[in-house]
């Protein structure tokens, strides 16, 4: 590398390094600016924090806003008007809060710290936006015999839900089906609708809302989808034996050549009986031929019959019997291994994880 | 000798290795057609007759046989050049089978001819091999068996140039019935004497019929 290069490389990293530490720099002022004007808040100087909150929400605000520091300015912008003397800021201060509410569904305000004008601001801005909303799922893991998977579904009003585990577009389970308002809890036990364990895989849980209070000229419909992955925790399962090949099997019939070689034995043995005279003793001393007829006819009847025997009875009985052994032997170990992976599927953990695509 | 068969018994056990758990002995009663033949210069002379005996086969494993016969019996001259006599064999064999289908053996007979006037005891050591070809599942079998008598000695007579044996036979067994059908011919030429070349033959046509007990050997 020359020098040249070198250089350049360096005013490349300096350079990203002084953007990189600006945008984290405009982040923590707009943090530091929120925590200032939130202090104010706190200490009833009201004015002071609408100016510092109004720079934040302001476009040309010189710092990066995220969107969870513009929703907090917003409830704070309405808390603060809501406190402030006339109608137009009360209506500003609703205003303010629908603007957190459409950002962010699950905004509230802790009745605790919060006074009831500011408390009754935020009810009517809930009543004029309609909003549903999924709070994202962590990463856990849970033995569906003993514990439920808990789902959190949001209106920001009275409302018509319906939640539904979906997986490739097919609906898995309806969750919930009903009214509802404000923050509902819904429990799944990890199974399909079929009652079964969810297979492991990509859902999705849509969560459809129609409201019921802003209704005209039509119902008001809302939806929020989150994405998770499901898998299966559990001991590694052992593989099933392979069916038994024909190889390993004894032959449960004999070729149709065995009859013809049973023929042939049959008839070499006729044709041995037949011979001995000469190839042992020539006929010098006469031919002996009762004994030598006697074996030879018994060999041809022999080989003639099993040939007729083999011709018709091709089946090997005792082979058959063996293979049927060890196809109910191999199927024992078969359904021992299955009932040995069933116990371990029984104890089955189902594993959550967010996955991508978490949206409204 | 006495001493030396009980070590070949045992040894032939141990060499039959993991089979030796599969024994089976056949005991049968046989019946034997006889024919004996003799041209000792006064042309051919035929007698025949049958003899009754037994037999026993002890398959040890797969690969060893041990087997013993005897029988006794009278033949009657078929022409007036012919003598009768009684005839008493024994015989002992081992069989060794390297495949199912080959065995080689190895033993000897022991025959005594007894006519009126004379006795004659043959003695023969023999050494051959027998092709087994089974059928239909192995309950037949057909044989085809050939022997070479290196060794014979008969009273009287010198040892002759050529002594064979061959046979041909079928045996069926099922359970433990046993049964076997069988015809074997021993030639034996004896070398000139006195201007006379001897030379006799001897076919032997055995029944078997009998009874096997144990694990029948795979074949």
């Amino acid at each position: 590398m020359t020098r040249s290069r070198c250089a350049a490389a360096a005013l490349v990293l300096l350079a990203a390094l002084t953007a990189g530490a600006g945008v984290a720099r405009a982040q923590s002022n707009t943090a530091e600016m929120l925590q200032r004007a939130i202090r104010h808040y706190e200490d009833v100087e009201i004015e002071q924090s609408l100016v510092i909150l109004n720079q934040i929400i302001s476009p040309e605000s010189p710092f990066v806003v995220t969107p969870e520091q513009r929703v907090l300015a917003y409830k704070y912008l309405g808390a603060c008007l809501a406190l402030q003397r006339g109608e137009a800021r009360r209506d500003t201060a609703v205003r303010y809060f629908q603007a957190a509410l459409e950002r962010d569904p699950f905004t509230d305000l802790d009745p605790r710290t919060f006074s009831p004008i500011q408390l009754q601001a935020f009810r009517t801005a809930r009543t004029r936006s309609f909003a549903v909303a999924l709070r994202p799922v962590t990463r856990d893991t849970v033995d569906p015999r003993s514990e439920l998977v808990r789902f959190s579904a949001l209106a920001t009003h009275a409302a018509g839900l319906r939640l539904e585990l979906r997986r490739e577009g097919q609906l898995v389970r309806s969750l919930f089906s009903g009214e509802a308002e404000g923050l509902r809890d819904v429990d799944w036990d990890g199974l399909t609708g079929q009652g079964q364990l969810a297979p492991p895989g990509r859902y999705e849980l849509l969560l459809v809302g129609e409201s019921r209070l802003i209704t005209v000229p039509m119902p008001l419909a809302d939806t929020a989808r989150l994405f998770l992955d499901v898998t299966h925790q559990h001991a590694p399962l052992e593989d099933t034996l392979p069916e038994l090949r024909a190889a390993e099997l004894l032959p449960e019939q004999h070729p149709a050549s065995a009859a013809t070689y049973d023929l042939l034995k049959g008839l070499a043995v006729t044709s041995g009986a037949l011979v001995i005279q000469n190839v042992v003793a020539g006929s010098d001393l006469g031919v002996q031929r009762t004994g030598p007829g006697v074996v030879a006819g018994a060999g041809l009847v022999v080989g003639v019959s099993a040939f007729f025997v083999r011709q018709s009875h091709r089946r090997i009985p005792a082979n058959i019997a063996a293979n049927a052994e060890w196809r109910a032997e191999r199927a024992r170990q078969n359904a021992a291994i299955l009932e040995r992976n069933r116990a371990l599927l029984a104890e089955t953990r189902l594993v959550l994880a967010p996955a991508g695509g978490v949206g409204r | 000798m006495s001493h030396r068969m009980p070590l070949l018994v045992a040894a032939l056990l141990l060499a039959s290795g993991p089979a030796r758990a599969q024994l089976r002995v056949v005991a049968t009663g046989d019946f034997t057609a006889i024919e004996h033949r003799v041209n000792a210069g006064l042309g051919v002379a035929g007698s025949s007759g049958s003899a009754f005996g037994g037999a026993l086969l002890l398959h040890i494993g797969s690969r060893v046989e041990l087997f013993g016969s005897s029988l006794s019996g009278t033949l009657d001259p078929d022409s007036a050049q012919a003598d009768g006599f009684d005839l008493a064999r024994a015989e002992a064999r081992v069989a060794l089978l390297p495949v199912s289908w080959l065995a080689l053996r190895v033993g000897g007979t022991r025959h005594v001819e007894t006519a009126p006037f004379a006795t004659q005891r043959w003695t023969t050591a023999r050494v051959g091999a027998e092709a087994r070809l089974h059928f239909v599942g192995g309950a037949i079998t057909s044989r085809l068996s050939f022997d070479l008598m290196p060794v014979v000695e008969a009273t009287g007579l010198e040892r002759p140039n050529r002594a064979l044996a061959a046979g041909a036979g079928v045996s069926w067994s099922a359970g433990v019935l046993a049964a076997d059908l069988s015809y074997s011919l021993e030639r034996y030429d004896f070398p000139e004497s006195g201007g006379v070349r001897r030379r006799e033959q001897l076919g032997l046509l055995t029944a078997r019929f009998g009874l096997g007990v144990g694990r029948r050997p795979g074949r």
